[in-house]
C-alpha cells in the first residue's frame, strides 16, 4: 500500500514540476497572444494585467489594412516556389542516391550533410554579387535561389533518409512483374515516399518562411518585402504599436502551427530522422 | 593517311569498342542512368552553393568597387586589414561568449527537460507539445516577443522585477552593454533548447525497457542506472546535439540581427553579424568576404576536430 | 493467345533452366559464386541449401536478372537471358519480406504482373480470382498488405508470383517469416502448389530440413560453389564430402578422425579407443584404396546403437533429450563426442557406461586432407 502511496505521490509532484515549467517557457507565447487583443491604453497599463479587458479587435483591424497581405503573399510565393524546385531536384537525386551505384555516390551524399551544416551568411556576399550580375536583385527569383542554399541540402537529406526506408525488395518484384524503371519510381516508389515528400515539403516551407537574412539584403522595396522583414522593419519604427507588432506576430505563428498541426504524429521523428541521425 | 593518325585512329576504335562493351553490359547501363539522374540536382548544387561558395572564399582576396562592383585583387590586403584590428578579435570573443554560454545553457535545459518529460505524469502528451513551442516560432516572432517582454517601458519582465523589488527602476535589456550579450544568450536558449529536448528525448525513448529492468534486478538503484546506462546510452546523440548546436550557434545571424543588430556599441557584435555590417553597412564585400573566409577556416577545423573525435566512436558500435 | 477459363489454374509449361560456367565477382578475389554447371529440368523442384553467404541468394537473383553475373551463361528452355532485363525474362520471384506493394490491395497486387504484360482486364480479373480461389485469399481481395497476417501476406506473394505462370519460379525463403506451426503447414502446401503449376522452381533456404522434405534434387553451396547436386536421398545417405555430411541431417553425422590401412575390398580404420575393419558392404559402396591415409569415419546417429554388454567403441553417457518419440543420447568417449538417437522408452541415465555400434551398411568414409568421401556407390 504505501509503495503505491509513493508512486502516487511520486507521480502529482511530477506533473506539477512539469505543467509549472511548461507554463513558464510558454508564458511569452501567453503574453503574445493576450497583447494583440489589447487597446494602445491597455497596453500600456500601470499595472499591466494578464488578460485584456475586452477583446480588441483594432490591431488586427490596422495590421490587415496596411502592408500585410502584401507580405504575407510575398513569403507565401517565394516559400511554395523554393518548396516546387527543391522537392522536384531533391526526390530525383534521392531517388539516385538510394538506388543505383555508381562512383562518386557516397563522397556526394557526404557534401550534402556538410552544405546542410554551413551557414547562410558565409553564402550572402558571393549570393549578393551573382544575384546583381543576374539583374534578379528584388526578385522573387532572387529569394528563391538564395533559399534554395539551405532548403535544398536539407530536403535532399531528409528525402534520402525517406528513400532509405523503402525496402529496395518491394521495387525489385515490381521489376520482376515486368515494371520498367520509370513504371518502378512513378507506380511503386513514388506512393510509397508520398508522405515523406509532403513532410519534407512542409519543413522546407517553414525554413523559407523564416527566413529574415536573404529577404533583408535582397529586397530594396516595401512591396516586395517578406513577413519577416516587414515585421522586424515596422518593430524598429519609433512610432511603432506593440499591440499591431502583437498581432502580426501570431499572424505569422498561425501558418507555420496550422503546418505543424499536419504534421504533428510524425514531428518528433522527422526532426530526429532529419537533423540528429546524420 | 600517316601512320600517326592510323594509331589514333585504331586507338580511337579500340576506345570506342572499349565504350560500347561498357554499354553493352546492363549493370553500367543502370548505373549510368541513376548518375544523369543526379545531374540536375549537382548542377543545381554547383549554381546556388558550391559556386557561390567558391566565388566567396576568392573575393577574400579583392576590393570590390561600391557601385560598380569592379573588382581588384589586394592579395592579403583584406586580412592584414581585418587581423591586424581589433574589431574581428573582439567579434571572435563574443561569438565564442555566445555560442559556449548558449550551449551550456541549453544541454543543462535540454537535458534535464528532456528527462522530465520521459517520466510518467498527467497531460504527458500536451505537455511535450507545448514545450517544444518555442523552436517552432519565426525567428522575427520570437524576437519580437521578447523586445516587447524586456522592454524597458512597459515591457512585463521590468514591472514584475521592480514590484517584486530586486531592481529599482527598469532596465534596458538589450541597450546596456553590460546586460545585452546575456539577454541574447537568454533569448536564444529559450527559442532552441527545444531542439536539445526533441533529439533526447527521442533516444530516452528508443533506450530498451530490458537494459532498466536487468539493472534493477541486479540491485541498481534510480540514481545508478541513471549512471551506468542512461547517460551511456545518450551519449552519441550528446556529442551530435552539441556538435550541430555549436555550429548553428556560432553562425547564427538572425537573433542578434534582430535583437541588437550587434549593439550596444559592438557589445553583441558576433561574426556572422559583422560579416553582414561589413559588406551590407560598410559596403566593404571584400572585407566582409575575408571575414567569411576565417569563419570557414575555424568551421573547418572544428568539423575536422569532430570526425577525428568520433572515429573511435565509429568503431567501437 | 487463349485465355484460361479453366476453373482450375493455368498450368505453366517449365522450361529447362540451364547455369553455365557462372561466375560473379563483387570484388577482386575470390568470386562469390563460381557454379561449373547447374541442369534443372523442366518443371523439377530444387533447392540450393547451404549456410548464409554460401552465394545461394546472388545466384537466384543472377537467375532472375536482378544481379549481372560477371561471366558465364544461363539458359531458359535452350534460349540465353543473361542480356535480357529482369522485366522481360519470364520469370516470377517470391521474396524473404514479401513485398508486396503496399499501397495497392490484394487484387492489385495480384494483377501488376500481368498490367505490366499487357493482358487484358477481363482475363486479369479471371485469373486474379482462380489465383486467389487456390490460395483460399479470395476472401480478402479488397485489404492492403499490412491489414493481412503474415500467413495471408506470404500466400499473396506466392499468388503474384503464380498467376503469371513464368517459365521460372525462383523463391527466397519464403517461409522462413512463418512460425514454427503454420511453416511445417506451408511447405506441404507450397509442394502441392508446384506440382500444379508446374514452373520449374529454384527454392533458396538454409534450412536443411526444408531442403530435405520439398526437393526433387538438392544442390548443397559453400562458398559459392556447389557441393553436390542430387535427390535427397542420395546426398542424405552418400553425402559426397564433409561439409555436405554434417550440413545436412538434424541431429548432425557424427566424425571420428583416425587412419585406415590397407584397402581394395575393406580396410582397418583406427582412431584412439576404436579400431574397426570396415569391409566395402559396411559402407555401404567401393572404398577406394588408401592405404595409411588419414580419414574419417562418419556414422548418423540413427546408426549408432547402444548396448550394455559390448560394442565398436566404449562411452559414457553425458546428456540425454527426450524428443518425444526419441531420445538424443549424447556421449563421451575415447575417440570423441557422439550422438546417438534412439527410442523414447530407452532407459538411460547420465553417467552410464556402455558401448556404441555402428550399423555395418551405414558407415561413411571420408579423406579427412580432400574432404571427399571416399567410398563410390554402387550403382
Amino acid at each position: 500500500m504505501s509503495r503505491m502511496r509513493r508512486r502516487l505521490i511520486r507521480t502529482w509532484a511530477l506533473t506539477v514540476a512539469a505543467w509549472l515549467f511548461v507554463l513558464a517557457v510558454s508564458f511569452p507565447l501567453i503574453w503574445m497572444l493576450a497583447s494583440s487583443f489589447k487597446s494602445p491604453t491597455e497596453i500600456t497599463a500601470v499595472p499591466p494585467r494578464l488578460l485584456p479587458d475586452a477583446l480588441y479587435l483594432g490591431n488586427y483591424e490596422a495590421l490587415f489594412a496596411g502592408d500585410f497581405w502584401r507580405w504575407f503573399m510575398n513569403s507565401i510565393i517565394v516559400a511554395s516556389g523554393t518548396v516546387v524546385i527543391v522537392i522536384v531536384l531533391g526526390t530525383l537525386g534521392a531517388y539516385s542516391l538510394t538506388r543505383f551505384s555508381y562512383p562518386g555516390q557516397k563522397a556526394t551524399s557526404t557534401a550534402i550533410l556538410f552544405t546542410y551544416l554551413f551557414p547562410s551568411v558565409l553564402m550572402l556576399v558571393p549570393l549578393f554579387l551573382i544575384i546583381v550580375e543576374l539583374r534578379i536583385m528584388n526578385t522573387y527569383w532572387a529569394l528563391i535561389l538564395a533559399d534554395m542554399t539551405f532548403a535544398m541540402p536539407f530536403s535532399l537529406w531528409l528525402l534520402r533518409s525517406y528513400f532509405l526506408s523503402v525496402p529496395l525488395q518491394v521495387e525489385e518484384a515490381a521489376m520482376v512483374d515486368g515494371a520498367s524503371r520509370f513504371a518502378c519510381f512513378f507506380q511503386i516508389v513514388l506512393p510509397q515516399v508520398m508522405p515523406g515528400i509532403i513532410s519534407t515539403g512542409i519543413f522546407a516551407f517553414i525554413l523559407a518562411w523564416d527566413d529574415y537574412l536573404f529577404a533583408s539584403v535582397f529586397t530594396t522595396t516595401a512591396e516586395m518585402k517578406t513577413l519577416p522583414v516587414g515585421i522586424a522593419r515596422y518593430a524598429n519604427e519609433l512610432n511603432a504599436e506593440w499591440g499591431i507588432l502583437m498581432a502580426a506576430s501570431v499572424s505569422v505563428t498561425v501558418p507555420v502551427l496550422v503546418l505543424f498541426a499536419f504534421l504533428q504524429r510524425r514531428l518528433l521523428p522527422d526532426l530526429n530522422a532529419g537533423a540528429v541521425k546524420a | 593517311m600517316d601512320a600517326g593518325g592510323g594509331s589514333t585512329s585504331v586507338r580511337g576504335n579500340r576506345g570506342a569498342g572499349r565504350l560500347a562493351r561498357f554499354w553493352a553490359r546492363r549493370g553500367n547501363r543502370t548505373a549510368v542512368v541513376g548518375a544523369l539522374l543526379l545531374l540536375p540536382v549537382v548542377a543545381a548544387f554547383i549554381l546556388v552553393i558550391a559556386g557561390p561558395l567558391a566565388r566567396g572564399v576568392i573575393l577574400g582576396f579583392y576590393r570590390v568597387q561600391q557601385i560598380t562592383m569592379n573588382t581588384r585583387f589586394v592579395g592579403l590586403g583584406n586580412f592584414e586589414r581585418v587581423l591586424g584590428g581589433t574589431q574581428f578579435w573582439n567579434a571572435l570573443w563574443i561569438t565564442l561568449q555566445y555560442t559556449v554560454g548558449g550551449l551550456v545553457l541549453q544541454m543543462v535545459l535540454g537535458v534535464g527537460v528532456a528527462l522530465l518529460l520521459n517520466q510518467h505524469f498527467h497531460g504527458r502528451a500536451l505537455a511535450r507539445s507545448l514545450a517544444i513551442f518555442p523552436y517552432l516560432l519565426p525567428i522575427v516572432v520570437a524576437t519580437t516577443v521578447w523586445k516587447w517582454l524586456l522592454n524597458p517601458n512597459y515591457g512585463i519582465f521590468n514591472t514584475m522585477l521592480t514590484d517584486v523589488g530586486l531592481i529599482s527602476q527598469p532596465i534596458g535589456w538589450f541597450s546596456e552593454p553590460d546586460l545585452a550579450l546575456g539577454s541574447v544568450i537568454l533569448v536564444s536558449t529559450w527559442r532552441v533548447f527545444p531542439f536539445v529536448v526533441i533529439a533526447i528525448l527521442g533516444r530516452l525513448q528508443n533506450i530498451p525497457r530490458q537494459l532498466y529492468d536487468a539493472a534493477a534486478t541486479d540491485g541498481a538503484s534510480a540514481w545508478s542506472q541513471f549512471w551506468d546506462i542512461t547517460l551511456p546510452q545518450l551519449r552519441s546523440v550528446l556529442i551530435i546535439t552539441v556538435f550541430l548546436r555549436f555550429i548553428w550557434d556560432f553562425n547564427d545571424f538572425n537573433t542578434i540581427a534582430l535583437l541588437t543588430g550587434g549593439g550596444p556599441a559592438e557589445a553583441t557584435l558576433t561574426l556572422p553579424v559583422l560579416i553582414y555590417q561589413l559588406g551590407f553597412g560598410q559596403h566593404q564585400l571584400g572585407l566582409a568576404a575575408a571575414v567569411a573566409d576565417l569563419t570557414l577556416i575555424l568551421l573547418s577545423v572544428l568539423f575536422v576536430l569532430y570526425f577525428w573525435m568520433t572515429k573511435p566512436l565509429g568503431d567501437q558500435r | 493467345m487463349p485465355a484460361e477459363h479453366a476453373p482450375s489454374f493455368g498450368r505453366s509449361n517449365g522450361s529447362e533452366l540451364r547455369l553455365d560456367r557462372l561466375v560473379k565477382r563483387f570484388s577482386r578475389g575470390e568470386p562469390a559464386v563460381q557454379i561449373d554447371e547447374l541442369r534443372i529440368r523442366a518443371g523439377e523442384f530444387v533447392t540450393l541449401v547451404g549456410p548464409s553467404g554460401c552465394g545461394k541468394t546472388t545466384t537466384m537473383r543472377m537467375i532472375a536478372g536482378l544481379e549481372d553475373p560477371s561471366e558465364g551463361e544461363i539458359y531458359f528452355g535452350g534460349k540465353p537471358v543473361v542480356d535480357l532485363s529482369v522485366q522481360r525474362r519470364n520469370v516470377a520471384m517470391v521474396f524473404q519480406n514479401y513485398a508486396l506493394y503496399p499501397h495497392m490491395r490484394v487484387s492489385e497486387n495480384l494483377e501488376y504482373g500481368l498490367k505490366k504484360r499487357g493482358v487484358p482486364r477481363a482475363e486479369r480479373e479471371v485469373r486474379v480470382l482462380a489465383v486467389a480461389r487456390m490460395l483460399r485469399i479470395d476472401g480478402m481481395l479488397d485489404r492492403r498488405p499490412r491489414q493481412l497476417s503474415g500467413g495471408e501476406q506470404q500466400r499473396v506473394a506466392l499468388g503474384r508470383a503464380i498467376i503469371r505462370t513464368p517459365e521460372v519460379l525462383l523463391l527466397d525463403e519464403p517461409l522462413s517469416n512463418l512460425d514454427a506451426k503454420l511453416r511445417t503447414f506451408m511447405r506441404a502446401e507450397l509442394v502441392k502448389l508446384q506440382r500444379q503449376v508446374g514452373c520449374t522452381t529454384v527454392f533458396v533456404t538454409h534450412d536443411q530440413l526444408e531442403a530435405m522434405t520439398m526437393s526433387d534434387r538438392i544442390a548443397v553451396m559453400r562458398s559459392g560453389r556447389i557441393q553436390q547436386f542430387d535427390t535427397p536421398q542420395d546426398i542424405y545417405n552418400h553425402p559426397a564430402n564433409l561439409f555436405v555430411a554434417g550440413f545436412i541431417g538434424s541431429p548432425p553425422m557424427n566424425f571420428i578422425a583416425g587412419t585406415a590401412e590397407g584397402g581394395g575390398g575393406g580396410c582397418t580404420f583406427r582412431a584412439q579407443g576404436l579400431q574397426l575393419h570396415v569391409s566395402d558392404a559396411d559402407c555401404g559402396g567401393r572404398l577406394r584404396p588408401g592405404d595409411g591415409r588419414q580419414v574419417t569415419l562418419g556414422i548418423r546417429p540413427e546408426h549408432v546403437g547402444l548396448d550394455g554388454g559390448s560394442g565398436d567403441l566404449a562411452a559414457v553417457v553425458s546428456v540425454v533429450e527426450l524428443i518425444g518419440a526419441e531420445k538424443y543420447v549424447f556421449l563421451e568417449s575415447e575417440a570423441g563426442e557422439l550422438i546417438a538417437r534412439t527410442n523414447a522408452d530407452a532407459r538411460l541415465q547420465p553417467g552410464d557406461r556402455l558401448f556404441c555400434r555402428f550399423q555395418r551398411g551405414k558407415i561413411r568414409m571420408f579423406d579427412s586432407t580432400t574432404e571427399r568421401a571416399c567410398v563410390e556407390p554402387l550403382a
